[in-house]
């Protein structure tokens, strides 16, 4: 079985700004060039910095925030395909 | 004070927002030509530069796989020894374009080695103007915490000394309408399209540029930054205060960033978040009359 695993590229800047999560395009003709993150995504965002799988990043927002399993799940899924939409994320197949 | 229409010397140094960049022939019969405006930003060589630029007639050809390609006329291309490669481009005709100039640029921005057309130095005098210098600050710039914005801006005196007001917005939102309001209110007037805002130990300050719109000057004074205004017209004049997020937001889209490394992209945005961490920003509803510096001062906690 396939085991995708994510990353965010080098190609976008985050910053918490005055209590918003903005994620930055470095380059302007990006698709995005800037849009805002919930404070659960911008944990998805920094947890983002190392490889990290879908099921991997649904135990992770299980574990630290007040979600149950389902909705973190779809949550994982929602962000992970908006990033991969704007090309902010690397990813990996392997072997699971 | 009269400024020189252009300024001819085998090397000239510009000064913009507190960077130096000198020009300097490296044939013996080549000459940099500076154009008014950036006549009024030529400063004297005593000091040192930040970034030299050896100039050589030649044939530019940057390689086959650019690197970045900006839309624009300049693409980024693999230079030496871990620097970037900047080719400007210029249009020939049929939808063709060729490089007019080449500049190889050592990773840290001390250096650069020019290559340039001579179709694009008549007389073998070289133009030291647009794109290359703005594209050339814009880097060095961020380097030092400073970034270009487009905007316009505008200085006054005060009880506690000169203070600058910056306005920025839209195409059309009325940057230089507010350029054109300040001057005939005896306000100096630092550039019309293109301003370099800088912190320093928290401090916000705007220099004027020579990268002008219908303006066509500039005030090479860095000056106190009093407040920037994002400009809306409107039918009454009021200012609104931003929050900090919104005014990064607005600054971030209106920002000059030919930038090649992502560190330099870093600098950008560590620079923004400071600023607007720091100034006072507004949005600024305005009707194209004089009234409008009344709501500008008050605002800004001028005294004036």
């Amino acid at each position: 079985m396939t085991k995708t695993q994510y990353r965010r590229d080098d190609r976008h800047i985050y910053r918490h700004i005055a209590g918003e999560h903005l994620l930055i395009a470095i380059h302007r003709e990006a698709v995005a060039p800037m849009f805002t993150f919930t404070p659960t995504a911008a944990a998805l965002w920094i947890r983002l910095e190392d490889w990290s799988t879908r099921p991997g990043l649904t135990d992770y927002l299980v574990e630290n925030f007040e979600v149950d399993r389902e909705g973190a799940d779809r949550d994982v899924g929602e962000f992970v395909e908006q990033l991969l939409s704007v090309g902010a994320l690397q990813t990996l197949d392997g072997e699971g | 004070m009269s400024v020189a229409p252009e300024h001819v010397a085998p090397s000239v140094t510009l000064g913009i927002g507190g960077v130096r960049i000198r020009f300097e022939a490296a044939e013996s019969d080549l000459r940099m030509r500076v154009p008014f405006p950036q006549t009024r930003f030529v400063t004297s060589a005593d000091a040192p530069a930040d970034c030299v630029v050896r100039v050589r007639i030649g044939e530019p050809d940057p390689g086959p796989n650019p690197t970045f390609v900006s839309g624009g006329p300049w693409e980024l291309y693999p230079g030496k020894n871990g620097g970037d490669r900047l080719a400007i481009f210029a249009a020939v005709g049929d939808g063709v374009r060729e490089p007019v100039m080449q500049a190889d640029l050592t990773p840290n921005l001390d250096r650069a080695e020019l290559i340039v057309h001579s179709r694009y130095a008549p007389g073998r005098n070289f133009p030291v103007h647009y794109p290359l210098d703005e594209l050339l600050m814009a880097r060095l710039l961020a380097r030092r915490g400073a970034v270009i914005l487009h905007a316009s801006a505008v200085s006054e005196e005060g009880p506690k000394g000169a203070g600058a007001y910056v306005f920025t917005g839209h195409s059309g939102a009325g940057k230089s309408t507010m350029v054109e309001i300040a001057e005939r209110n005896g306000l100096r007037v630092l550039s019309d399209d293109r301003t370099v805002v800088a912190i320093e130990n928290e401090a916000v300050f705007a220099a004027g540029t020579p990268w002008h719109g219908s303006y066509a000057s500039g005030c090479p004074d860095r000056v106190p930054v009093r407040a920037i205004f994002l400009l809306e017209q409107s039918g009454a004049d009021g200012a609104i205060a931003m929050s900090s997020d919104r005014a990064f937001s607005e600054l971030m889209v209106r920002t000059v960033r030919p930038m090649a490394q992502r560190t330099e992209h870093v600098a950008v945005v560590d620079t923004l978040e400071r600023v607007v961490g720091s100034a006072r920003c507004a949005v600024l509803k305005f009707t194209p009359s004089d009234a409008v510096l009344d709501t500008v001062r008050y605002f800004a906690g001028t005294d004036c």
